[in-house]
């Protein structure tokens, strides 16, 4: 069934968004929908029917509620599940080629896909209504045998590693929202690090909402192979909106022996107005695994946007002697509340964990460390400091 | 809300909290080297989050900081 919706983005008072022709799957989540996004992805046969077990799941779990923001009952079968724009029907082989209108709007937000990038050395996977525009420095990556490009495209050309890691650190049998991301993802990077290498820029993406009711869901793999080290920006920039958008993405990090991943997220989605009305729902789930010895992962962390953030970046610490880190500034000011923390799940021996984390709150913002160190009987001789620290602003939190 | 589960005897765990304001003290003493409010508001956040923005690499560090000072503005009480 090719039901396709034209959409022209309205022109809203604030912010600003571009009348990009959007290709639409049909409104709401069904199977149909599902079919849909993976045949425009042009997935094989085993993403599908991936896709369709997480969905037969999602039915029969309901979504958690212990979280401290609590937020109105969204419903799931009034949003769109996918948009992409029209133009990347037939993907643009150039800059030339690409929609001028989108990289008006790149401008607008400071990132340019052109020479600068070389001058500041970040290669960046553009990410526009879930599909990736463009991936710069494909060249010099590619020299070294490292793998950076959207997750569609890996599902194509490199479909033994994506099988092997989709889904080993968050299962389709996850909670809800990880769920419904494995479900119903557009699009998101993956990164594959090869044995020894040792990746000469900071890799980086942007991600970005504009179709009003869209919510995002990306999906992030990034496989460190033996030896090697790479680190990873994720910044986020939303529109100004006025109604809640949500946003339920799923990261996942593997590293193996010897391996560090090194993951920094600046958020600043639209955090809603000064009385607290609109902004972002921000429900990550972001896990890495430590899978070999001595592996390392470090979350870093600004969380400056969003009505609600909720998420908890975590480490698996399977390996012997690997070590999980976790930096993480919250700023809530106005009406925006975070629930936000880490979990570290000490696995292996000499297991050492660290977390530092630093919430802010203003005005009527509401600031929420919530965290996990778990050690297992094996994990001998293991090691966790903690240190949480808030400091409050005004007088209304 | 921290929760920790330990199984494990030769396993060491540390955890530290505070909870603080900035002082009058803090303020005053900024303002008194001609900062104003928001210049010495930023100053003292930034301070605080330190720790955390220098794991941040180079380019987005300076994002970050900025962007720590522009999301607290009209936020001193």
């Amino acid at each position: 069934m090719k039901q396709q919706e034209l959409e022209k983005s309205k022109e809203y008072k604030y912010g600003f968004t571009t009348d990009i022709e959007s290709v639409r799957a049909p409104k709401g989540l069904n199977e149909e929908v599902i079919r849909f996004i993976s045949k425009i992805k042009k997935e094989p046969e085993w993403m599908f029917s991936w896709r369709l077990k997480a969905y037969s799941r999602l039915k029969n779990i309901k979504e958690p509620n212990w979280q401290k923001p609590k937020y109105p009952k969204m419903d799931y079968q009034n949003l769109y599940y996918d948009s992409a724009p029209k133009s990347a029907k037939d993907k643009p082989k150039s800059l030339d080629e690409v929609d001028p209108k989108l990289l008006e709007t790149y401008a607008k937000l400071g990132i340019s896909l052109k020479e600068k990038e070389k001058l500041s050395g970040v290669a960046v996977d553009a990410v526009f209504h879930s599909v990736s525009v463009e991936t710069t420095y494909k060249d010099k990556l590619t020299e070294k045998g490292i793998i950076f490009c959207p997750i569609s495209e890996a599902i194509q050309k490199h479909p033994d590693l994506v099988k092997k890691y989709i889904g080993s650190v968050i299962p389709i049998t996850d909670h809800y929202f990880a769920t419904l991301n494995s479900a119903v993802f557009t699009d998101g990077s993956f990164v594959y690090i090869p044995e020894g290498v040792r990746c000469p820029m900071e890799l980086s993406t942007y991600f970005r909402i504009n179709a009003s009711e869209t919510g995002q869901f990306e999906r992030t793999l990034i496989i460190a192979d033996k030896g090697s080290y790479v680190s990873y920006l994720e910044g986020c920039t939303a529109p100004m909106r006025d109604e809640n958008q949500l946003h339920a993405a799923n990261v996942e990090l593997i590293a193996l022996d010897d391996a560090e991943i090194k993951y920094s997220t600046i958020q600043n989605w639209y955090p809603g107005d000064e009385n607290g009305k609109g902004g972002i729902y921000n429900f990550v789930t972001k896990r890495g695994a430590c899978r070999g010895k001595n592996s390392k992962i470090s979350w870093t962390q600004v969380e400056t946007g969003s009505a609600i953030t909720w998420k908890y970046p975590s480490c698996i610490l399977q390996g012997d002697n690997s070590v999980g880190e976790f930096y993480s500034v919250a700023i809530t000011n106005n009406y925006q509340k975070a629930d936000t923390g880490t979990k570290m799940i000490h696995l292996g021996k000499n297991t050492k964990s660290k977390i530092i984390s630093k919430g802010i709150s203003g005005g009527h913002g509401d600031n929420t460390y919530r965290g996990l160190v778990r050690i297992s009987s094996k994990a001998k001789n293991s090691r966790n400091y903690t240190q949480c620290d808030s400091l409050l602003m005004g007088n209304k939190c | 809300m921290p929760y920790i589960e330990n199984k494990n005897s030769s396993s060491n765990i540390e955890h530290e909290a505070t909870t603080s304001k900035i002082s009058e003290e803090q303020l005053f003493y900024c303002n008194q080297r001609g900062l104003n409010q928001e210049e010495a508001i930023g100053l003292i956040v930034n301070g605080f989050c330190k720790e955390v923005l220098q794991q941040l690499p180079m380019e987005f560090a300076v994002e970050a900081q900025k962007l720590v000072g522009i999301s607290l503005e009209g936020s001193v009480g």
